[in-house]
């Protein structure tokens, strides 16, 4: 079951920098989410204390950089009750603690290593945000539905087709509330971009430009170090599904990106949010486009901008130069009347003073989970799908991992015997049609085993 | 010497080939296929030869060294392997470290052969880490001959055998297996299978069998939470026969059940029956927290057919009661209201004393479509008190309600400070350029900082969407007779509003004799925002680094420049252009090393070889280091420059960490 959300609300209720720009929020986060559940203790008469009943009890599942912000944000909102960490690395579980701790000043927040003890200890948990390396995504948020919890994991949920939407479907078949990391959807310059290429404001949609990173990754291992002790990192955990590799710092230390078997390179990185507001500006969250090429220069070199068709015709184009400097994640809609770029500064451009009539002055950086976690936190209690849920994020996510594919499948460099080729791809049946080895490869590629006793 | 390399290259891919055709090859040293190691890589990442992949999974061992390459070995075989390929694979399937390779490779490998072959070893495979992971690989290729394998081990003594054989019976068995995951003495470990089996089902469009499953699982000693998905589902898949089921969650003590009911209710297909027995449980819930969720459920069913069952009830609970019903129905109305619930809505706006209730009618109101709303909120703004009127201001400015915009003006006229700031923030979101001096004019009357602060933030807001050249015209005219203060302010504004015109009267205070207004627009010309104006505002900046006699403003202009090369998008010879002439007009070291972060953030082969230029630099030796590592770790491919580069990095650079990262980006070269 796929929401299509509809920003035309949205965007009516969208950050306005005047002193009413609290209420505005909120109006804009309902108006996604339909539902501003969170109302102060207050009025609750319970002392200005949220009852039992509203609060969301929280556990955390990996927490890095990013994570850690996710984090202080769920701790921020009053109807939020932490009360676990489970990670592989001591040091983070310490710190988390720590930060949990200090808030409601106990010593009641529990420690974990191991994810099945974590849920096994905490049945009480309602919701679990995870924030693991992107390896872990797909198999934790698995392993969460399974227990029963509500999930806000950050992005690319993926590292394959087939692991996109086996999110979906974990997270559908055990009726959990999922939110994918890409809180764009909940931020106003994003929604009002989405709502001009909607209202035709653009003219007929033609282009959706995605900003994207460099797509390769690496097979290779760094050097084996000596591994520290289980307690310290957990080596084995931290692999999880992945193949076996000897261990190196480096990679707990954030060095696993650009790592095959780690990470889905650069249109994974960001594609996942900005070919995710593409496939929300043309309207086709329950779909994926139907074919895709690689690109190449003058110099027969092939280019970091993938390129791809929808089955309206819209083209998706995912590529890391031309962008006009609004900041990081930007996206294009370009129609027969005009375009509009935006990024996470939360400014707008647009192609004519007519469109620009239309701008409204956004305060909140792209980056900003506030909203996002804020309308998560709602749908835990309503019941109701955010808008990142897995149904569109597992969408995204197959765009992007096609373009991947299309990107390492096709030659670095063309010549007489190496020539481009593009890839059509069946949305329903969700594999690469036609002949040739190129398909029949692109196809295997949509799938990779996980190790024992990992399934999705 | 380079000849020297060729030829060693040339004689190791003839030998490589060789390899391949060799049915003895693997019986190769295992040292020197360790000792060609990059060189087998670079083989096996450009061929499609399975022999040659094959030859290399034969060698034996698990040492990282060689099962690095044969990592490589069976990735490639997961891509172009064949059934020729799978007697190997299956030996190695009950080898530590390698049996999940095996299993990479056997996963994707097409034919019945590979899954004949897997069901065979599961005969012999004696770790059970192994086991389960051949049991997986059978489930994941989802073969009905498969079936009777999977079902020999449910009742396997290990957890994760059970597990995975549970998972390969679900998606082999077909019907066969419904009898096995309906017994009421199922083995709780196995509950997810079944949840599997039904969903192939309920995909299938069996929804009998799927019900089935799903009404045993419910049944079945599992944890409570799969019990919720099983009921969630048995509602779902009944359909319209599932109301019962539906009214009985919502009835249900249990939070967590009476969750299902709201989630269930929420997406079961709309039409009067469904939506009529939500209604009626309204008055069964005794909690109004429960009552309000139950509320904003039916609302989101967006069931406008039913209308009449639901519009009703949500009105009355939208006008008294607890506060917490009051305001889930004043959402609800959103998404099925119309006009005859605006008496309603106006009066909640209005409640003051109640504050979530008046902030949820403000929002419906926003939402709500329909010319009879528009109306009623202009007769709010032309007739309400203040607070009345306030409210109607921010609604006629989010609901564009054009034939307003007049009343918006008056508004700025208001007796009342809280109508005025309200007029004024909703003049930000819809002036036009005629309306420009009235919000100019409002900023030169600014009674304190604070009042200016507000009002530069709503002409922002205005500027944003008005045409550049005009709106810089309107402001240039109050640089005639404003304060100092007020002329930074106006410069703020124009970095806001962009274009030519704009910058151009930046660029003269930048040259004027205002030594406020100078440092003022000197600054904001390093801070530009526009990227259609870069060829405007480098001009500017690059004149000011030239010719200005002030070193702090020449040391902004060049600050502000090679920020353009930094930020802004722009082809690559000419922000090597922009760094050349930084590091040649630059006096201090601490200016000049600024081009390294351009390169850094836009690697190419090119700005390599530029980086590599300043690695003879004894100054900038190390940062150039740094610099072309990064790039060289950020470069996709291979090529001589990247690798003649890492070479230099190595020779030249003190510190031990950029040379390790050098070598490790020369290794895959």
């Amino acid at each position: 079951m796929i929401v299509k959300n509809s920003v035309e609300n949205s965007v009516k209720n969208s950050v306005s920098a005047s002193r009413r720009q609290f209420l505005k929020n909120a109006a804009a986060m309902s108006a996604v989410a339909a539902v501003p559940f969170y109302i102060s203790g207050k009025v609750l008469g319970k002392d200005g204390a949220v009852p039992p009943s509203e609060q969301v009890i929280l556990g955390a599942l990996g927490i890095g950089a990013r994570g850690a912000h996710d984090f202080g944000v769920f701790l921020n909102n009053p109807d939020v009750r932490f009360l676990s960490i489970c990670d592989i690395r001591k040091s983070r579980r310490e710190w988390v603690k720590q930060q949990a701790d200090a808030k409601y000043g106990s010593n009641d927040c529990t420690m974990f290593r191991n994810m099945f003890d974590f849920y096994d200890a905490n049945p009480q948990m309602d919701a679990v945000l995870i924030a693991t390396g992107d390896r872990w995504h797909t198999m934790a948020t698995i392993v969460a539905a399974k227990a029963g919890k509500d999930v806000y994991c950050e992005k690319p949920l993926s590292l394959t087709i087939q692991e996109s939407r086996a999110v979906e479907k974990a997270v559908n078949r055990y009726g959990r509330v999922f939110q994918a990391g890409t809180q764009r959807r909940n931020i106003g310059n994003f929604q009002l971009a989405a709502k001009l290429a909607h209202e035709g404001k653009l003219g007929k949609l033609t282009e959706v430009h995605a900003n994207t990173l460099s797509p390769g990754t690496t097979h290779d291992w760094l050097p084996a170090q000596p591994e520290p002790t289980q307690d310290e990192v957990d080596w084995e955990l931290w692999l999880g599904p992945c193949p076996w590799r000897p261990y190196n710092a480096s990679y707990i230390g954030g060095g696993w990106r650009g790592f095959y078997d780690f990470h889905g390179g650069g249109i994974l990185e960001w594609g996942t949010h900005t070919v995710d507001l593409c496939q929300w500006a043309n309207q086709s969250d329950d779909t994926v486009p139907v074919e895709y090429w690689a690109t190449y220069n003058e110099k027969g070199e092939k280019t970091a901008r993938v390129e791809a068709r929808y089955a309206n015709g819209v083209k998706l184009v995912c590529r890391n130069d031309g962008w006009l400097g609004l900041g990081t994640c930007s996206a294009r809609y370009v129609g027969e009347e005009g375009w509009v770029e935006t990024g996470d500064s939360g400014r707008m451009e647009v192609s004519s003073d007519a469109l620009r009539k239309e701008l409204k002055y956004f305060g909140m950086p792209g980056t900003s989970p506030d909203n996002h976690i804020r309308e998560f936190l709602d749908c835990v209690k309503s019941r109701k799908k955010p808008a990142s849920n897995a149904d569109v994020a597992a969408n995204a996510h197959i765009a992007s991992h096609c373009a991947k594919i299309v990107w390492d499948l096709n030659p670095a460099q063309l010549s007489d015997s190496a020539k481009s080729f593009t890839l059509k791809f069946d949305p329903v049946k969700e594999e690469f049609i036609g002949n040739g080895t190129e398909v029949e490869t692109a196809n295997r590629l949509r799938t990779r085993a996980m190790r024992s006793p990992w399934r999705c | 010497m380079k000849h020297i390399y060729y030829l060693l290259i040339v004689s190791f891919l003839v030998t490589c080939s060789a390899w391949a055709q060799d049915p003895d090859w693997h019986q190769v040293p295992k040292d020197t296929l360790l000792e060609k190691g990059a060189d087998v890589i670079n083989m096996l990442l450009s061929t499609t030869d399975e022999n040659a992949m094959l030859n290399i999974v034969k060698q034996t061992g698990t040492e990282n060294d060689i099962l690095r390459l044969k990592m490589f070995a069976y990735k490639r075989l997961g891509m172009y392997g064949t059934k020729a390929a799978v007697p190997v694979l299956v030996e190695k399937l009950d080898i530590e470290k390698e049996d999940f390779y095996a299993r990479y490779a056997l996963e994707t490998i097409p034919g019945d052969e590979v899954d004949a072959a897997l069901c065979e070893t599961t005969k012999t495979v004696k770790r059970p880490a192994a086991l389960a992971g051949v049991l997986t690989s059978l489930g994941v290729r989802g073969n009905p001959q498969s079936a009777a394998t999977a079902k020999g081990f449910l009742k396997h003594e290990d957890l994760d055998v059970r597990k995975a054989a549970g998972y390969a019976y679900a998606c082999t068995a077909g019907e066969e297996a419904v009898e096995f995951f309906t017994q009421k003495s199922l083995d709780p470990a196995l509950a997810d299978s079944g949840f599997l089996l039904a969903e192939i089902f309920k995909n299938k469009g069996e929804k009998e069998k799927a019900v089935k499953i799903y009404d045993a699982l419910a049944a079945a000693d599992i944890k409570a939470y799969q019990k919720e998905a099983a009921l969630y589902w048995g509602i779902l898949v009944r359909g319209l026969d599932g109301i019962d089921l539906l009214v009985a969650q919502l009835n249900s003590e249990s939070p967590k059940f009476f969750g299902v009911g709201l989630k269930a209710g929420r997406e079961l297909p709309a039409g009067v029956a469904v939506t009529k027995a939500m209604v009626d449980q309204l008055g069964k819930q005794s909690d109004p927290l429960r009552k309000a969720k139950l509320v904003r459920s039916i609302g989101d069913r967006k069931d406008k057919e039913s209308k009449t069952v639901s519009l009703p009830a949500i009105s009355e609970l939208a006008q008294s009661g607890d506060v917490a019903v009051r305001v889930a129905a004043i959402d609800s109305l959103r998404n099925i209201g119309d006009p005859s619930v605006l008496p309603i809505l106006i009066e909640a706006a209005n409640q003051t004393d109640l504050p979530e209730v008046a902030n949820a009618a403000e929002n419906t109101l926003r939402n709500l479509p329909g010319k009879e709303i528009d109306d009623a909120i202009v007769g709010l703004l032309e007739k309400g008190n203040s607070a009345a009127k306030i409210k109607a201001i921010g609604l006629v400015e989010d609901r564009r309600i054009i034939s307003a915009y007049p009343l918006l003006k008056k508004g700025l006229l208001d007796s009342d400070a809280g109508v005025r700031q309200a007029a004024i923030d909703a003049l930000g979101q819809t002036a036009g350029i005629e309306d420009l001096p009235i919000l100019l004019d409002a900023l030169g009357k600014s009674k304190s900082d604070e009042e200016a602060e507000k009002i530069l933030v709503v002409l922002k807001s205005a500027c944003t969407r008005l045409p550049q050249d005009a709106a810089s015209a309107e402001v240039l005219k109050l640089f005639a007779n404003g304060s100092t203060a007020m002329k930074i302010n106006l410069l703020d504004l124009l970095k806001e509003i962009g274009g030519a015109k704009a910058i151009e009267i930046v660029n003269q205070h930048a040259w004027g004799n205002d030594a406020e207004l100078k440092d003022k627009a000197t600054a904001i010309l390093g801070q530009w925002r526009s990227p259609q104006d870069l060829d405007l505002v480098a001009a500017a900046c690059l004149k000011l680094a030239k010719e200005s006699k002030e070193n702090k403003f020449k040391v902004r202009g060049l600050r502000g420049y090679i920020r353009l090369a930094r930020q802004f998008s722009m082809p690559e010879e000419r922000r090597l252009q922009i760094c050349r002439e930084v590091y040649d007009l630059a006096d201090r070291n601490e200016d000049k090393v600024l081009i390294f972060d351009v390169f850094t953030r836009n690697p190419s082969l090119k700005v390599l070889d530029v980086t590599v230029n300043y690695l003879d630099n004894e100054t900038f030796k190390e940062k150039a280091s740094e610099t072309a590592v990064a790039i060289g770790e950020k470069l996709q491919g291979k090529s001589p420059q990247t690798a003649n580069a890492m070479k230099k990095v190595i020779e030249k650079t003190a510190n031990n960490s950029v040379k390790e990262r050098a070598q490790r980006v020369l290794d895959k070269q």
